[in-house]
This record gives C-alpha cells, structure tokens and sequence, in this order.
C-alpha cells in the first residue's frame, strides 16, 4: 500500500509538472500534454490514493472487528474440539482444562481426622467414542488427571 | 509570467502540492490519519485545483495570437495581425479592442453552439499537418503554399457585420450579393472585395490551388 501511494504521490508531481509547463509556456505541445497526459496521470494517481485509502480502511476495520470479540469465547472457540473429536481428547493442556472446566464438588471432610484408606481403582469407565484413532493422544489420562 | 487569474490559481495549487509530495517521498511518514488527511490535499485537492484552473487557462490560451505564432510558419501572420502600422485585413481587426490578442480566433473560430468543439478538433488537424509536414519545412517555403484547410466561410463575417442591418445593404455590391454571399459561394474576402486577410501569403500564388496539390494528401 505504501508502494500505491508513493507512485501515486510520483504520478502526481509529474502531472503537475506538465500543467505548470503548460501554464508558464502556452505553446500547442505543453498544452496538449497538459490536457491528455497530465489529466490522465492526476486522474490515475488520484485513483491509486483512493485505492490505496480503501485497502486501508478495509483492513483496519477488519482488525477493529477481530479484536471486538471476547477472548474467553475465542479461546473456547480455538479449544472447541472438532465435530468427530471428543471433547476430553482436544482438551490437552491441563491449565486450560483447569480454566474451562466447570469446578468439581469437593468431598466433605472426615470427623475422625484419619485418612481415608486407600481404595484399589475402580475399574475404567468405557472409553469416549473416538472416531478417528489417530487423533486419540498417546498418553495415559490417568498421568493428566494427577 | 501569466497574469490572469486561472494561470495564478493553477500555480498556487502545484505550489501547495509539490512541498507536501516531496516531504511524503522523502520522510516517508508512517500512515497515519493526518498523513492520510495531508496527502488527500497533495494527491487529491490541490493538483485537481490546479488542473481545473489549468485546463481554463490552457484554453484561453489556444485562443491567443501568441498561440497561434507559435509554430514557426504561422509566426508572419501572427506579427502582420498585430502590428499597429500594417494596413491588411487581419492587422485592422486585430486594432478592434474587442478582438484584442485573440483576433486570429475571433475570426478563425466556427460559429454556433459547437463552434468552440469543432474550433478545437480542426486546431488539432492543424497541429497534426504541423508535426507531419510543416514542422521542419522553413518559413520562406512554406508561405507560398500553405493553404486554409476549407474557404474562410462569410459566417464569420457576418456575425458582426450582419447583412441584415439598413447600412450593409446601402452598399451596392453587397445589396446585388447578398443572396449568394448567405449561401457562401461569394467570399468576403475575396481578392475583388475585402480580402485576403493575409496578402503577404497570397502573392504570385494560384488561386485556384488548394491545400492538396501543395502538400499531396488531403487535409
């Protein structure tokens, strides 16, 4: 864009050269190249200002609009898993898991103040459907969770 | 140094646009909103000043004598018709104040609503015959054979001095004309009457040869 306009500003001196020729000297060829270039490069360069003044406007509303949007939403937006992908699998990064999670009821405190025995693991739950295997991550969820 | 007002306004708004173009192309400032507003002067409002007023001066311009000497095989005729002591047609209305510096206009130009349009289209023609034929042919050739592209038409006679009016008629040479003189085919200035304009140009020349049979093509 920048380019746009220095030749626009470069066309335009010239055509004023060529009117300012055609003024001081008013013989028939300063003012016929004048009147035919000169008009047609001002016309041209005032064009490419103008186009190049719409590029700008065009991108600096565009990025007014991006940043408009929440960023919470965009984030989740980002996060979203795709359509085939469940929503466990895409949420990869615990920090971000933590943030968009709803909060987990915390369990109520024991009276007697002993520690609760350690149970053995209930058996796994039935994976998420996954379609795609690829996609699935490689780790153990049970090393995410701790 | 032009004087009247349209050449002084064309250069005051390249005087305005030029410091504002230079300083874009060599400080090259950051495109921000005043220098969007500072080069929609440079690119856009002043130039179209200047060549708005431009274009007013550039025609008044083509109307002049100076113009029209300017190329070199007209420069005779522009110094006879302004030359104060000289006796021909063309000098004795260019003495009228209200033909002034524009005289070879006032009397070349076509008549009527387009007249100025037509004027101008067969001021290119003659700029074109100029650049293809006469541009390098010199003065002293080219007096004999440079020809008027058609005969001088009496309309531009007769919009000033109109064969309508009491005292035109009174004249017996033009009462027992007048019919042919509206239809054209009696010129005003012709050799038996008020003419040629230019007598300089016309001396041992044939009458009866045109524009073709000096130059070969038609004009």
């Amino acid at each position: 864009m920048k380019k746009l306009l220095r030749a626009a500003a470069v066309l335009t001196l010239l055509a004023l050269a060529l009117m300012v020729w055609s003024v001081l000297q008013p013989t028939p060829l300063p003012v016929m190249l004048a009147m035919s270039l000169g008009q047609a490069l001002g016309t041209g360069a005032f064009a490419m200002f103008g186009l190049a003044i719409l590029i700008d406007l065009r991108r600096s509303r565009r990025i007014r609009r991006e940043s408009r949007q929440p960023p919470l939403a965009s984030l989740r937006e980002v996060l979203a898993p795709p359509e085939h992908e469940s929503p466990e699998v895409s949420l990869r990064i615990p920090v971000l898991r933590e943030l968009l999670t709803p909060p987990a009821r915390e369990a109520p405190e024991d009276p007697s103040g002993e520690l609760p025995a350690i149970e053995a693991p209930a058996p796994a739950a039935a994976p998420a459907p996954v379609a795609d295997p690829e996609t699935v991550p490689t780790t153990d969820r049970s090393e995410d969770k701790a | 140094m032009p004087h009247d007002p349209f050449s002084l306004t064309a250069l005051g708004g390249a005087a305005l646009a030029v410091p504002i173009l230079v300083w874009y192309l060599v400080r090259r400032p950051p495109l921000v909103r005043t220098t969007k507003i500072v080069l929609l002067f440079g690119i856009g409002v002043f130039p179209i000043v200047t060549a708005g007023s431009g274009n007013i001066a550039g025609f008044e311009a083509t109307k002049t004598r100076r113009f029209c000497g300017s190329c070199h095989v007209m420069t005779p005729y522009a110094q006879d018709s302004g030359d104060p002591t000289s006796e021909t047609l063309a000098s004795r209305h260019g003495r009228n104040a209200a033909f002034g510096k524009d005289n070879c206009y006032a009397c070349h130009a076509d008549y009527g609503m387009f007249g100025t349009v037509t004027t101008k289209i067969g001021g290119m023609r003659h700029v074109y015959h100029y650049v293809t034929h006469y541009h390098d042919v010199p003065v002293a050739e080219a007096l004999p054979t440079i020809e008027i592209r058609r005969p001088f038409r009496n309309e531009a006679c007769t919009r000033c001095h109109s064969t309508g009016v009491p005292g035109w008629n009174e004249i017996g040479d033009h009462a027992s004309l007048i019919e042919e003189l509206r239809a054209g085919q009696v010129s005003c200035v012709s050799s038996g009457c008020h003419g040629p304009a230019h007598p300089f140009s016309k001396v041992g020349r044939d009458p009866a040869r045109t524009f073709r049979d000096h130059v070969g093509r038609a004009p």
